[in-house]
């Protein structure tokens, strides 16, 4: 009798799941994101945490690590705990849009934060940096900074991720046009520091000569960086990332690297918190892509910016 | 025994009800069946040939956008330009006309109606503002960000091709009508220094030949 009614109530548990008890209780957003391994992701996280606590709204934040199938377990979680509305950070862009249209089905809207999904319908909005004009500005200055000649390598991102080939189009779009400029490597390191230290460690023996290095994020050109101080060609290598996270931000300003790609991870997370308190006082009309300008921050302009965003 | 059939009963439902909720299947195919259906040629092909030479509304004369932006740059972007963000970067489109005073590798530079030498891409034809200057194409219409790029690509892919051998063909002298796209800064609208991409061109001394 007594497994008989363990039983029915763990079938009364899950049947029941989709009953949400809102009367009266702030209303609940989860946070989705695709890795707390990366400071920059924890910053976008818990900006959006705090606009939704000064919006009235509670939060709690869920990590996916760069793994589907966990963020798939997060989604139905938050779905089943009767969240209100997710703000995601996807991990794969494809591969991410069945759980957003999975919580979009259940009447939670689903606002995306940095990071893209193939389809227009799946989320309520997308709040995107605007990758790909960024990185045409960054190629811009590299071929500028290297004079229109040499070798160079590329660290990409996740290759399953668009920021990836939107960040490399972007660079390509500018750089091939100028055939002096050879790219002799191209490899990914999944957006993580200690793997591009690892490739930058291995191209650096391919090719002694390079003369630059285009990392699709920032931790890659803090990898690439320490590689290159360890190979003792630090002076040599010239070195770009993306995101404005604080030690690339500081590796500016020291010298250390020559470029970044200034995301504006607080304007981003604030935003997708906000539409989110539209939704709920009835606003329905969103734009389904939201692209966010990108800064160049150079040794030029460094004084004008602070880690994730600009000096007020 | 019945009360063994009925545990086993609802054992079975809860580990059904389990197995349901945890598994969805989706085709990629078909995921990726909605981008394929997009020709990225054809649409970039009729923005450029078709929609701009009848969106004269949205072009400014050249000589107009400088005189504005040097009376108060603020109102000028406000009036004139456009972007898919809210950047400092923006987009003009423009028109004019000027004679070719010089060329080498990259830029053909013109001297218009007011003294004025103004730069013309003829080789480094990359960037968005072909695509974003006139404001006529939205990413909402995309299902992702890389088609839209994928779009900038092939209008300036497009362009290349199509004005090569007008530009090849200049001379020092002639007269040429244009209509282009221009990126500024709004923190530092340096008009002298910005290359305009060019979408249109008209060589008015092979009209005269």
């Amino acid at each position: 009798m007594k497994h008989l009614n363990i039983c029915a109530l763990l079938l009364l548990l899950c049947l029941g799941c989709g009953n949400r008890n809102k009367d009266g209780q702030p209303k609940q957003i989860a946070i989705v994101v695709s890795t707390l391994n990366n400071p920059w992701f924890v910053f976008l996280a818990e900006s959006a945490a705090e606009k939704a606590k000064t919006l009235g709204y509670t939060s709690k934040i869920f990590d996916s690590q760069n793994n589907t199938a966990l963020e798939t377990d997060h989604f139905e979680n938050a779905i089943a705990a009767g969240y209100d509305a997710i703000l995601f950070n996807p991990t794969d862009a494809e591969g991410s849009v069945v759980n957003a249209t999975k919580a979009t089905d259940a009447d939670i809207p689903v606002f995306c934060m940095d990071r893209e999904i193939n389809s227009r319908t799946a989320a309520t909005s997308q709040i995107l940096s605007d990758s790909y004009a960024a990185c045409v500005q960054l190629g811009k200055l590299f071929v500028s900074d290297l004079d229109r000649s040499g070798t160079y390598a590329e660290i990409l991102g996740i290759v399953s991720d668009n920021n990836t080939w939107n960040r490399s189009k972007g660079f390509h779009s500018v750089v091939d046009n100028f055939p002096n400029l050879k790219m002799v490597a191209q490899q990914s390191a999944e957006f993580d520091r200690n793997k591009a230290m690892e490739v930058m460690e291995s191209i650096l023996q391919a090719h002694p000569d390079i003369t630059g290095v285009f990392c699709g994020n920032d931790a890659m050109a803090m990898g690439a960086y320490q590689a290159t101080v360890a190979a003792g060609k630090a002076d040599q290598v010239k070195i770009y990332g993306f995101d404005g996270a604080e030690d690339a931000v500081n590796a500016v300003k020291d010298g250390k690297i020559n470029a970044t790609a200034m995301q504006f991870p607080k304007l981003i997370a604030e935003k997708a918190a906000t539409l989110a308190d539209a939704y709920f006082k009835g606003e329905r009309n969103f734009r389904k892509k939201l692209p966010i300008a990108v800064d160049v921050v150079t040794p030029k302009n460094i004084d004008q910016y602070i880690a994730y965003g600009k000096k007020n | 025994m019945a009360k063994r059939g009925i545990k086993y009963t609802l054992l079975v439902l809860l580990g059904a009800v389990l197995v349901y909720n945890s598994i969805y299947i989706k085709s990629l195919q078909a995921v990726k069946a909605a981008n394929k259906g997009f020709d990225v040629d054809s649409y970039a092909s009729n923005y450029l040939f078709k929609t701009i030479p009848k969106s004269t509304a949205a072009f400014t004369d050249f000589t107009s956008l400088r005189n504005a932006l040097r009376a108060n740059p603020s109102e000028a972007f406000d009036a004139y330009s456009h972007a898919p963000s809210d950047g400092d970067i923006r987009y003009f489109m423009v028109n004019g006309s000027g004679v070719v005073v010089s060329k080498d590798s990259g830029y053909v530079w013109l001297e218009d109606s007011e003294k004025q030498h103004l730069k013309l891409a003829s080789q480094y034809i990359y960037g968005t503002a072909a695509r974003d200057a006139a404001g006529l194409i939205s990413v909402d219409s995309f299902d992702n960000t890389m088609l839209f790029n994928e779009v900038s690509e092939k209008i300036n892919f497009l362009i290349k091709k199509q004005l090569s051998p007008t530009l090849q063909q200049l001379a020092v002298g002639d007269t040429l009508r244009f209509t282009g796209a221009i990126e500024l800064n709004r923190r530092d609208p340096v008009l002298a220094e910005t290359a305009i991409i060019p979408l249109r061109l008209e060589n008015l001394q092979n009209e005269n030949k």
